[in-house]
């Protein structure tokens, strides 16, 4: 079993979840958080410098020393959907269709192995791709 | 890869994010959590609280950028006062990490 975890925009959520009940995978767990890509700090950086060799006003500095901050972070959600090894690669084709804009901050997925899993209400071990 | 979870005091997010970002580890994610450690939370006066506010911090690593991570993350979010409540560090495998914009995996 593997613990596929995706990070994605706030403006996806619904998409998201739509698109995995659609395809089957309606079991998962969600969760607000705060983060930060690579691109952010890259992107910010270039700006800063390019407004300082302009000479930019100071309005424009501050938003751009802010966006630098490394202490600033945006709100994602962060989606764990345990599943079957065999369903892994159709769980992150389903995330990157619904997910994917080609802008930077779409998100990440991670694959986790997972160990061992139980079902609490059956008291037995739990399997992703059974029914009940 | 590895992703390392660290669970540390709300008050130290701030000096772990930057000295993170100084040593180059700037992409990352943290979530609101609470907890309790050992000490089974703690009581002041008369009440008991059994769960504390904290922060996980979340960051996905190459191998061998973990120590210097697990480092930076130790000396920013230790009081170094003794007190129980500094936080862990848990590393766990990544099998695979893919950028959903290009459906990359690294």
């Amino acid at each position: 079993m593997k613990e596929v975890m995706a990070i994605v925009r706030g403006t996806k959520v619904h998409q998201t979840k739509d698109a995995l009940t659609e395809a089957g995978f309606t079991r998962f767990t969600n969760m607000a958080c705060l983060g930060r890509g690579k691109q952010l700090l890259e992107a910010a950086a270039d700006k800063l410098l390019k407004l300082v060799e302009e000479g930019g006003d100071e309005d424009m500095m501050r938003v751009a020393k802010a966006m630098v901050d490394p202490r600033k972070l945006l709100p994602k959600r962060l989606f764990h959907i345990m599943v079957e090894d065999d369903q892994v690669q159709s769980v992150v084709d389903v995330l990157i269709a619904a997910n994917a804009t080609g802008h930077s901050g779409d998100g990440e997925i991670f694959i986790i192995p997972v160990l061992e899993a139980y079902s609490v209400c059956l008291g037995q071990a739990y399997q992703a791709n059974q029914g009940s | 890869m590895l992703m390392i979870r660290a669970i540390i005091r709300p008050e130290k997010l701030d000096s772990v994010l930057t000295a993170l970002s100084h040593e180059g580890f700037v992409a990352l994610t943290v979530i609101d959590v609470y907890g309790r450690g050992r000490q089974g939370g703690v009581t002041i006066g008369e009440v008991h609280y059994h769960e504390l506010p904290k922060q996980m911090v979340m960051i996905v690593v190459k191998n061998e950028d973990k120590d210097k991570v697990v480092d930076t993350i130790m000396r920013t979010a230790r009081t170094g006062e003794g007190h129980p409540g500094d936080g862990r560090i848990f590393i766990t495998p990544v099998e695979q990490s893919i950028a959903i914009r290009t459906g990359k995996s690294e």
